[in-house]
């Protein structure tokens, strides 16, 4: 994990209104040690209010607006996020609907994402959302298949949506 | 392993709901909310009616960053012509950003436009056209010397405190027109001074603030809302994950204690799914006709990206977009301590066309009528009195005391001037328009009452004039 995350030559990265930013932000490193480049700054980060990085700001601002939403329900970012924890939780094998099979993984995805179990009324909902979820996409003929890992992939999608995961109390 | 479903968890925390719940309602009763029950306090964007008839509906606020200089555009001296180089004959303001030597007269000529006769110098030769159109405010000032401050104060009535903007508080009283989109859109605002304050929503419900469509370090043609389209997930699954969503949002709110930040999202999740329907084809502007076009500037390289993001203004007004503000802030701000010829008539060049062309359009479709304009010109004017040396390319510094914007349609007279400063143009001194007083007109051509309009907060009462502001009743229609 060591050695720099400039993927660009020295100064090449300086950039001004309809230049290319070759800038690469492509990491699995936290936001923290991603490239700031001050008069383009990364997507992600204007979305979620980082500061003007070219002043002094002691206080970060906090918004809360639809483009953010946006994100998080149409971006690539998060679609290939979502993706991988659902082969994860799915990586058992077991693809039928084996009730126990599927009450463990949500378990799972509750650890994994908001760091405690989750509640009877949570798997509950969980599990009726996993099986109207399976029989949209059947129905709609989606091209996110197969229809049961995509299903899940949806679920993985709204429990980093929600609070609980943004959100430190 | 799992854990009991914790509806109601312990006797303390029953106890708390309910003590809490109990306290609101008493409270609430006691301070009479009827005087705010015209507003949302759960941040409803539901359209409501004004408290009394409105001249206007919207607003498009052109906001010219770093303060253009109401000397060399609408609010002519002859003085400094003939007083060039000479001292001002009476001591300069106690606060000052920096200091300046004597008297600089205008590098621009100034002109009689229209049947009012209003005097505009050559730097807005076609803004100039609209002159009968325009009520020229010339007396307005503020109370701040430093850029930071005073874009704050003209944007949200504090240079002091994070406040509401203007926007988020015509939201919070009028909500918008049309549900599928923000009620409250600023294209291409600065990161700086402030930033984002500048159009937040403060202690105001969240749904209330700003959305930017890129900043001011994006070249307009790349300002749009991104993630708008998703090719994968079809729609009725995406709402089938937005109730899901909803559903264990609520369950943690139980949780956790009402919070109005996490209601708040629940509800931009909302807005996001609308706006998914009909923002795509407003951003995208090909549908727009050549003459169109050619109206914004959008023809020439020097007025296409002030163009692009007047015109976008145009298209968020027409469908019921309530509060629209343009910025312009790039690819340099109206800030010039020296090279005022260079600078303002770059800045000028770039933005007069685009802003003629909004007003004609806006005339043409019948939107001007119920459309307020404000070009707000800056957060502050310029100095009457020389910066740098007049041999190499002077500037002027800042003034709070005295500057001019105008406004336009919207229910206000066209083709007067208000209000005076002095014979040097440093003081507004005849009929001032203080910020407060602007942001009180503002809201009342909009049918609201800035003395009503309150919202509570920390255990008082707050309004966007905080104690201040008179209307302007002279500049009504």
């Amino acid at each position: 994990m060591s050695g720099s995350l400039l993927k660009t030559e020295n100064r090449e990265r300086v950039t001004y209104i309809n230049q290319k930013d070759e800038t690469g932000y492509d990491f699995t490193r936290r936001s923290i040690y991603l490239p700031v480049i001050r008069n383009n700054l990364y997507d992600v980060f204007s979305l979620f209010d980082y500061a003007n990085a070219s002043m002094i700001d002691g206080n970060r601002s906090t918004t809360t607006i639809a483009p953010q939403a946006l994100f998080l329900m149409n971006s690539d970012f998060v679609w290939k996020a979502t993706g991988q924890m659902a082969h994860g939780l799915l990586a058992d094998g077991v693809v039928d609907t084996e009730p126990q099979a599927d009450t463990n993984r949500i378990q799972a995805l509750y650890l994994a994402t908001y760091g405690r179990t989750a509640t009877r009324g949570e798997v509950a909902r969980a599990r009726a959302f996993l099986e109207r979820a399976e029989a949209g996409l059947r129905a709609t003929e989606s091209e996110i298949v197969p229809p049961r890992l995509g299903a899940w992939q949806l679920l993985c999608q709204v429990v980093l949506a929600a609070d609980e995961f943004i959100y430190i109390r | 392993m799992e854990n009991p479903d914790p509806i109601l968890n312990t006797r303390r925390e029953v106890l708390r709901t309910i003590a809490l719940g109990f306290g609101q309602l008493a409270l609430a009763s006691l301070l009479g909310e009827d005087a705010v029950a015209n507003t949302a306090s759960d941040g409803s964007l539901e359209p409501r009616n004004p408290l009394f008839a409105p001249r206007a509906k919207r607003v498009i606020f052109l906001f010219m960053l770093g303060g253009p200089s109401h000397l060399d555009t609408f609010d002519y001296k002859p003085r400094l012509d003939r007083e060039h180089g000479k001292p001002l004959p009476f001591p300069k303001s106690r606060i000052k950003f920096d200091g300046t030597g004597n008297l600089l007269r205008s590098p621009w000529k100034f002109h009689h436009y229209g049947e009012s006769g209003a005097l505009v110098s050559d730097l807005f030769p076609h803004v100039a056209q609209h002159a009968d159109d325009l009520c020229i405010i010339r007396s307005l000032h503020g109370t701040n010397v430093a850029h930071g401050a005073a874009i704050l104060k003209l944007h949200t009535g504090s240079d002091t405190f994070v406040r509401p903007s203007m926007g988020s508080w015509i939201l919070y009283g009028l909500g918008t027109e049309n549900q599928n989109l923000p009620g409250f859109i600023t294209i291409c605002p600065t990161l700086g001074y402030g930033g984002v304050k500048n159009w937040s929503s403060a202690f105001l419900p969240a749904p209330f603030q700003g959305i930017p469509l890129a900043n001011s370090t994006v070249p307009p043609d790349q300002a749009r809302v991104r993630y708008l389209e998703n090719h994968r997930v079809p729609r009725s699954l995406q709402r089938l994950q937005l109730d899901m969503l909803r559903d264990i949002s609520r369950a943690q709110l139980h949780q956790t204690q009402l919070n109005r930040a996490l209601e708040g999202r629940i509800q931009s999740f909302e807005l996001a799914f609308r706006m998914q329907t009909q923002m795509p084809e407003i951003q995208d502007i090909s549908d727009e006709t050549a003459a169109t076009r050619r109206l914004y500037g959008l023809d020439d390289q020097l007025t296409a990206n002030f163009g692009r993001q007047c015109l976008l203004a145009r298209r968020f007004a027409e469908q019921g977009v309530r509060f629209i503000q343009v910025t312009h802030s790039s690819p340099a701000t109206w800030d010039q301590h020296y090279e005022l010829l260079e600078g303002h008539e770059t800045n000028a060049q770039q933005v007069d066309r685009p802003i003629a062309g909004l007003l004609k359009d806006l005339k043409t479709r019948g939107l001007l009528g119920d459309t307020l304009v404000i070009w707000g010109g800056g957060e502050f004017g310029r100095t009457p009195t020389v910066q740098g040396d007049y041999a190499k390319k002077p500037g002027r510094d800042h003034n709070p005391t005295g500057f001019t914007i105008w406004l336009a349609g919207g229910g206000v007279k066209g083709g007067i001037r208000y209000g005076a400063t002095d014979d040097y143009g440093y003081h507004a001194i005849e009929d001032k328009v203080h910020l407060h007083d602007l942001h009180a007109t503002i809201l009342h051509l909009l049918g609201l009452d800035h003395e009503r309009l309150m919202y509570r907060y920390a255990g008082r009462e707050f309004r966007l004039t905080d104690v201040h502001g008179n209307v302007v009743e002279d500049v009504l229609a």
